[in-house]
């Protein structure tokens, strides 16, 4: 459900009678690259998740039921794990796959966008999860914690307000970019470089 | 807190759009733009300050939103009068490798993750008040006396001019919203994002 507020901006500075539902879809579509890290210097929605390691079991599913896009950190047990490459795995061991050990790396699925594989696989199956990593009471042992970034497309968060200039900009450049009966590249590359402005007012701290 | 209004910035900005009557800039649509650019400016310069307590669990991760819900950032963390150090969510491996199950006699180190969660280490093993300082998000204004902004009124300029840049924009007016934004670009140090902006403005032309 797109967010009236930006929905209002949108139409506010737009001044052409926009499509309503093109409107929405790009407000989803945005909020979705600001997940997966396509904007730089914002890091808006963010999120903690225990993943539940199995014994054996190289690849996992991000929590995307929680909106996970981009795994900002991952956790195996207490320890914080390295990125690496998948060639950094096949020169650690060729059988990274079918070495059981504790994790000490992992690596982005160069496929799915939305699994991830520890190098190597996990020795022993996790503890049962209840809770989150934010309100647990026993720490499940021997399981995943995922911080990431994440996708709400609902962006009802009100300490998200001084970015909704920002998203509305960004909409408004792909509405204004696409072939239709209000296309104008011109304000459509302008509306880009104001969006892109007032992300580096709301992100000061990620320049 | 300032002492300017909604209803005079409104007037202010009308005059400078050349539409005291309000035809081509309803007041409803300058007042949308006058919120969500002063929420922008402050979000960058950090004019409006409050503050939270936070009491430690068993557990470094803490919900931003949950603390207060108007935080844009959180720019200090204090147990009592110490000060804890801040870091990049980044660098928090370089604290301790296995930070999220550290434990202590106080924490040391806090950081940002995104707008939603905040990270403090080591988890204090007895609960801890600490006091969040953070930037808040400003009340909206309304088309009134009432009520007043909270940012410091000698910002007053550079808030209106970032809307009328955003109202040019609705105008298509690119030349002169261009040179409003040069005008407050080093106030707000976006020297480098306007001189690209006018770049590629300057190759549409061609």
């Amino acid at each position: 459900m797109p967010n009236a507020t930006v929905t209002a901006l949108v139409q506010t500075l737009a001044t052409v009678a926009v499509d309503a539902t093109q409107i929405g879809s790009y407000q989803d579509q945005t909020i979705n690259d600001l997940a997966r890290l396509y904007i730089p210097r914002a890091l808006v929605q963010t999120g903690a998740s225990f993943v539940a390691a199995v014994k054996g079991q190289a690849v996992y599913d991000l929590p995307t039921t929680d909106g996970a896009r981009t795994a900002l950190l991952i956790i195996y047990d207490e320890t914080q794990l390295s990125l690496a490459r998948y060639d950094e795995a096949q020169m650690f061991n060729q059988a990274w796959r079918d070495e059981q050990s504790r994790p000490i790396a992992y690596i982005n699925d160069t496929i799915n966008r939305a699994k991830f594989a520890v190098v190597p696989t996990p020795s022993l199956d996790g503890a049962t999860i209840a809770l989150t990593p934010l309100t647990y009471s026993v720490w499940p042992d021997a399981n995943l914690t995922v911080v990431y970034a994440k996708a709400d497309t609902a962006y009802a968060g009100t300490n998200l307000t001084d970015t909704h200039l920002a998203l509305a900009f960004e909409v408004l450049a792909r509405e204004l970019g696409r072939d239709s009966d209000h296309k104008d590249p011109e304000a459509s590359a302008t509306a880009k470089a104001m969006a892109t402005v007032f992300w580096q007012l709301s992100f000061p701290e990620l320049e | 807190m300032g002492t300017l209004a909604g209803n005079t910035l409104i007037d202010e900005l009308s005059r400078r759009l050349r539409d005291t009557g309000n035809f081509g800039y309803a007041r409803g649509d300058i007042l949308s733009v006058l919120n969500v650019s002063q929420r922008a400016v402050n979000a960058r310069l950090g004019l409006v300050l409050s503050s939270a307590t936070l009491t430690t669990v068993n557990t470094p991760l803490y919900d931003v939103p949950s603390i207060a819900t108007d935080i844009v950032r959180v720019v200090e963390v204090r147990d009592n009068d110490r000060i804890l150090t801040k870091v990049p969510y980044e660098h928090l491996v370089y604290q301790d490798q296995n930070w999220l199950r550290l434990y202590g006699a106080q924490a040391e180190v806090f950081a940002n993750v995104g707008r939603d969660l905040l990270v403090v280490i080591p988890t204090p093993v007895v609960p801890t008040s600490l006091t969040v300082t953070y930037v808040k998000q400003p009340t909206d204004l309304a088309d009134a006396a009432t009520p007043l902004w909270d940012l410091p009124d000698e910002h007053k300029s550079l808030v209106l001019d970032l809307v009328e840049a955003v109202l040019l924009f609705r105008g298509r007016e690119f030349e002169n919203m261009q040179a409003v934004l040069e005008r407050i670009a080093p106030a707000l140090g976006l020297e480098t994002t306007i001189q690209q902006l006018r770049r590629g403005s300057d190759r549409t032309r061609e």
